[in-house]
């Protein structure tokens, strides 16, 4: 069945077509939700808000873009303003880490530790970039998101989104430098 | 090259934009400090991550908890509208009360107005009637009645 057989279905009402979509997508969306978030309870939350938007909204959707678009675009627009509701504890849990000197306990800490450290100081300098920057490189790491499904997702065109992932690496790149300088000053 | 230099010339370096000599110069460097070597070690493993970084495993309830949140958010919506509309509801029916309340009232009063107004306008019409018939009667009996007595 095609994706606009299944939207009109779901606009009938059927509940059977809706729950194909939950299943297609459900992989996606969760994980779209948490290279933003970085926390798999708040991504499922998340991800569980993005069905039920794209349900109550399915009558605004013409299909001019694909689903896959669609709820990229919501489970992104979701997650920021997850951030955005959060951002006491964003700024409390991780930009704190970031620019403590926790580090050097790190140094003495197994494998599957340090590289969770390193996560989180990633993190943390991913959530310190500009927003299209962060949405670009997010969406980026996201597995079989193609450079032109991003720009179609962000509205701009291919040549930015390539330059926002370039200057996103860039920029990364030089804060946990900078970051991690001050562990060897 | 001293590690300074390194620190300085980082971002052109991470963007091949030195010159080949400094490139080499500065790889030198790298590969033989420690500090250096530690720190471009720890920037491209912490980068490594997100290319890396791992998948969520999909929730097999995942539809249940959506079509639950559907029904729990229309409930939500009905008893929120609920909230709303029995106070708004109330005061329809008590500015209705009050409006046919004082239609009728009014009716009442401008019915006894007029009623009153026309027994005055008869009593009036009857009053100076009898005025007039009082003029010429009067005068004309008495006059008579004296007369008569004399």
């Amino acid at each position: 069945m095609s994706e606009q057989e299944l939207i009109s279905r779901i606009k009938q009402g059927n509940q059977q077509a809706f729950k194909q979509i939950v299943d297609d997508y459900q992989s996606m969306v969760l994980n779209t939700c948490f290279q933003f978030v970085n926390d798999r309870d708040d991504a499922k939350d998340l991800a569980q808000d993005v069905f039920v938007e794209m349900y109550n909204s399915i009558y605004s959707f013409r299909g001019d873009a694909k689903v896959s678009t669609w709820l990229y675009r919501i489970s992104v627009n979701k997650s920021l303003n997850f951030i955005k509701k959060h951002k006491r504890k964003f700024l409390i849990d991780d930009l704190e880490s970031f620019f403590s000197n926790k580090s050097e306990e790190t140094y003495n800490a197994d494998k599957n530790m340090e590289d969770h450290e390193r996560a989180k100081h990633l993190y943390a300098a991913i959530h310190s970039l500009s927003k299209n920057q962060r949405i670009a490189f997010s969406l980026h790491k996201i597995d079989g998101i193609s450079y032109t499904e991003i720009a179609e997702i962000m509205n701009v065109s291919v040549s930015s989104v390539e330059s926002l992932i370039h200057r996103a690496k860039v920029n990364l790149k030089k804060k946990l430098f900078n970051f991690y300088k001050k562990n060897v000053d | 090259m001293i590690c300074k230099d390194v620190h300085k010339k980082y971002d052109l370096f991470q963007n091949d934009q030195l010159s080949k000599h400094e490139m080499e110069s500065m790889e030198q460097h790298i590969s033989a400090c420690a500090d250096c070597k530690w720190l471009i070690d720890e920037v491209n493993k912490t980068m490594d991550i997100a290319n890396n970084k791992e998948l969520l495993s999909v929730d097999p309830f995942m539809f249940t908890r959506v079509q639950q949140q559907i029904i729990n958010e229309s409930t939500k919506t009905v008893r929120l509208w609920g909230k709303f509309l029995q106070p708004i509801a109330a005061s329809v029916v008590i500015i209705i009360g009050l409006t046919i309340g004082i239609g009728l009232g009014s009716k009442f009063y401008n019915d006894s107005l007029k009623s009153s107004s026309e027994s005055r306008e008869e009593i009036n019409t009857f009053s100076s009637e009898e005025v007039y018939f009082e003029a010429i009667d009067y005068s004309s009996s008495l006059e008579a009645f004296l007369l008569a007595e004399e």
